[in-house]
């Protein structure tokens, strides 16, 4: 079957820097899709490509059966909500939304009534007549959504569209988009640079980097079985063990040679060989601490004594850096209990981490420059540069890489 | 929300002391330099003409009756009619340049306004005369016209409405373009993006959202082109013929000439008259762009 919305090996480069490199992407009809990435990935000149801003160098695009590669954007049955909402100053909330049909020429009298419906939708009935400089940003978002889906698209662009708003407001709105998405089923393209709104919103996500679409699934795809580093180091966080097979002889489980670690068990996603180099991602929350050396570990289960060097306290979780071998490795512990009396693992104090080898994933390809990626790898630099400021040379940083 | 915490008192004298002294330069400024002369003006026009060709001793309204010759009404409307031509031809020239210097990179932009500004450093009158130098019978352009044939030997290029619209519109049309570049300047280009978004072509893009958007120099470059192109004396005077006296002229005439003080200042109130009535039209106007909140909609 035809896809509904479809880009086909697009290419698009400023000057001579290529921004968006062969990307390809389908899209079922009522998906929520997002295209997330760094500042400078591509992704918003994907969606300007899209919505006819920008025009590809090569490569086409197709919505619903009809081509849209070389219409003018007012051609599109594609809208847009911007990341600055991009309302009209002049005009009154009502107005704005009436923007669309107007142009369209719909009748003064269905005009009126989608306008008023709308405004019902997006609880701004109140609001009509002021203009957008006399509402608040949440309201602000809720005129752009309305003025953008009063045209019925058939699909909706989103950029950034909760960027400019706080976090409470940017949790809220997120609840929101979702349930719109619910009411209208209009296929939406939300591009973002945050994860938890990509995580919380899509049925898929398109991780970008540099240009290319790095991976495609859902947000559980994503999340535990990512294809490279990159994707592995930006959404969320984890810790990269890098090594070399020891031993594959088992079905199951290998044993890999852990650079500043030593020998764990590898649960086998694809068949290894001796020899071969191995990325192996693994996230905190699937590490465990335990004050003793577990006495007899289950079958597949990895345990290396180390000492903790960082605790911080978040309330539902507890985030520990520790030091085991040459490595800094990032652990997370849920709260699920409220026990005041048991003695959390704390500074300095010798611990023994201990994981399922089936938590962890091994990457296809690892990038150095991805560990930049990490929430800890900034602090971590921080730290090592600061005495430098006083006296020698800086000490190499050792990082969590061997 | 505001009958809960008053303003702070404290601050209040402290405010208004300031606001006063900030005020009181401009206002001595306007009243110097505006409103004095004007009332001197008004004052002059309804006095007796000496006949040494000052002012008289005793008031008169000789000079205000004299308006009633019926070569006013021609020159006035011939007045209105030339300064609407080139102010709407300055904003139609003027709106293009504005919208793409408003969204040309920053570094194009200073190069542009440069180039716009640069015929200040001449002055006036010399710009004027470079024209007779260019327009003149003799002169170089219309012997070159006339070697290609393309015009005939009885057309002259001065001398005539064309030739006093023409330099108008060079001479106004920077006073059209800075204002307009300015509010172009402040513009939300993103917005143009929007209304082509939402269905709008290219011009009605530039209609429904640019125009309005800019309206505020849109309006002040009508005051800027619109209230100096009424007092024109000079163009008409220099490339014009006896058939494209302007208000101006005649108050020129009446004073250097004629010697008719009175006469020459209720012609010069007249034309306050005349070119105060835009400013309050782009008054008027340019109110309820502010407030917002009370207007209802328009749906």
């Amino acid at each position: 079957m035809e896809p509904f919305f479809e880009l086909r090996e697009v290419v698009k480069s400023f000057d001579d820097a290529v921004v968006v490199r062969e990307t390809s992407l389908t899209l079922a009809r009522g998906e929520v899709f997002s295209l997330l990435g760094p500042s400078g990935c591509g992704k918003t000149t994907l969606l300007k490509i899209i919505a006819g801003f920008e025009q590809p160098d090569r490569g086409r695009i197709f919505l619903d059966g009809t081509e849209l590669t070389g219409l003018p954007p007012n051609q599109r049955p594609v809208n847009t909500i911007f990341q600055n909402y991009a309302l009209f100053p002049h005009l009154s909330v009502r107005e704005n939304i009436a923007f669309g049909p107007r142009i369209a020429r719909r009748s003064k009298e269905e005009i009126r009534r989608e306008t008023g419906r709308m405004l019902e939708v997006m609880d701004m009935t109140a609001f009509a007549d002021r203009r957008p400089t006399q509402i608040s940003g949440g309201q602000k978002q809720r005129v752009a959504i309305a003025r953008a889906l009063i045209n019925r698209p058939k699909l909706l662009l989103l950029d950034e569209p909760l960027a400019a708003l706080d976090l409470k407001l940017r949790q809220r709105m997120l609840l929101e988009l979702d349930r719109i998405h619910d009411d209208v089923g209009i296929t939406f393209l939300y591009v973002t640079h945050d994860q938890g709104e990509a995580m919380s919103l899509s049925d898929r996500i398109g991780v970008m980097n540099a240009g290319r679409i790095e991976q495609i699934g859902s947000p559980e795809e994503i999340y535990e079985t990512p294809a490279n580093s990159f994707v592995a180091a930006f959404i969320g966080d984890t810790n990269f063990l890098l090594g070399q097979v020891e031993d594959s002889s088992r079905a199951d489980y290998s044993r890999a040679a852990i650079e500043g670690l030593g020998s764990i068990l590898v649960y086998n996603d694809r068949p290894l060989s001796p020899g071969e180099r191995i990325f192996l991602s693994l996230r905190p929350e699937k590490l465990r601490l335990r004050r003793d050396k577990p006495d007899s570990l289950g079958a597949g289960r990895n345990a290396v004594a180390a000492v903790v060097e960082d605790v911080i306290y978040l309330g539902g979780l507890t985030r520990y850096r520790v030091r085991s071998g040459d490595l800094l490795l990032s652990v997370e512990h849920q709260h699920s209990r409220f026990v005041l009396d048991e003695q959390p693992p704390s500074h300095g104090d010798s611990v023994w981490v201990n994981w399922n080898a089936d938590d962890g994933y091994l990457l296809r390809s690892f990038n150095e420059s991805d560990l930049g990626l990490l929430p800890l790898a900034e602090r971590e630099r921080a730290t090592h540069r600061s005495p430098s400021l006083q006296a020698g040379p800086a000490p190499q940083p050792t990082g969590r890489r061997p | 929300m505001s009958e809960s915490r008053p303003p702070p008192v404290t601050c209040r004298p402290w405010r208004s002391h300031s606001e006063w002294a900030l005020t009181a330069a401009p206002f001595l400024w306007l009243i110097v330099l505006f409103a004095a002369p004007t009332a001197v003006v008004v004052f002059m026009s309804l006095r007796e003409a000496a006949p040494s060709g000052g002012l008289g001793d005793a008031w008169s309204l000789r000079a205000w009756r004299d308006l009633a010759h019926p070569i006013y009404p021609v020159i006035l409307w011939r007045t209105l009619r030339l300064s609407l031509i080139a102010t709407a031809l300055c904003l139609a020239l003027a709106l293009p340049v504005a919208f793409l210097a408003g969204r040309a990179a920053p570094r194009l932009r200073s190069i542009l306004i440069l180039l716009i500004v640069v015929p200040f450093w001449t002055n006036f009158l010399i710009r004027v005369f470079a024209w007779r130098v260019l327009l003149q019978p003799e002169g170089m352009l219309r012997r070159a016209l006339l070697s290609f044939g393309w015009i005939e030997e009885s057309t002259l290029l001065m001398y005539n409405e064309w030739t006093v619209l023409l330099v108008m519109v060079y001479t106004y049309l920077p006073f059209a373009i800075l204002p307009l570049y300015a509010a172009a300047e402040r513009f939300d280009y993103g917005l143009l993006d929007a209304a082509r978004d939402l269905g709008a072509s290219a011009a009605g893009a530039f209609c429904r959202v640019f125009l309005p958007g800019i309206s505020r120099g849109l309006l002040a470059a009508l005051a800027m082109v619109l209230i100096p192109a009424l007092g024109s004396y000079v163009i008409p005077d220099l490339v014009g013929g006896p058939g494209q006296e302007m208000l101006g002229n005649k108050i020129a005439q009446r004073t250097f000439v004629d010697r008719n003080l009175p006469h020459a200042a209720a012609l010069a109130t007249l034309l306050i008259a005349v070119a105060m009535l835009p400013v309050a039209a782009a008054f008027l106007f340019a109110r309820p762009a502010r407030p917002a909140a009370e207007e209802g909609g328009t749906s």
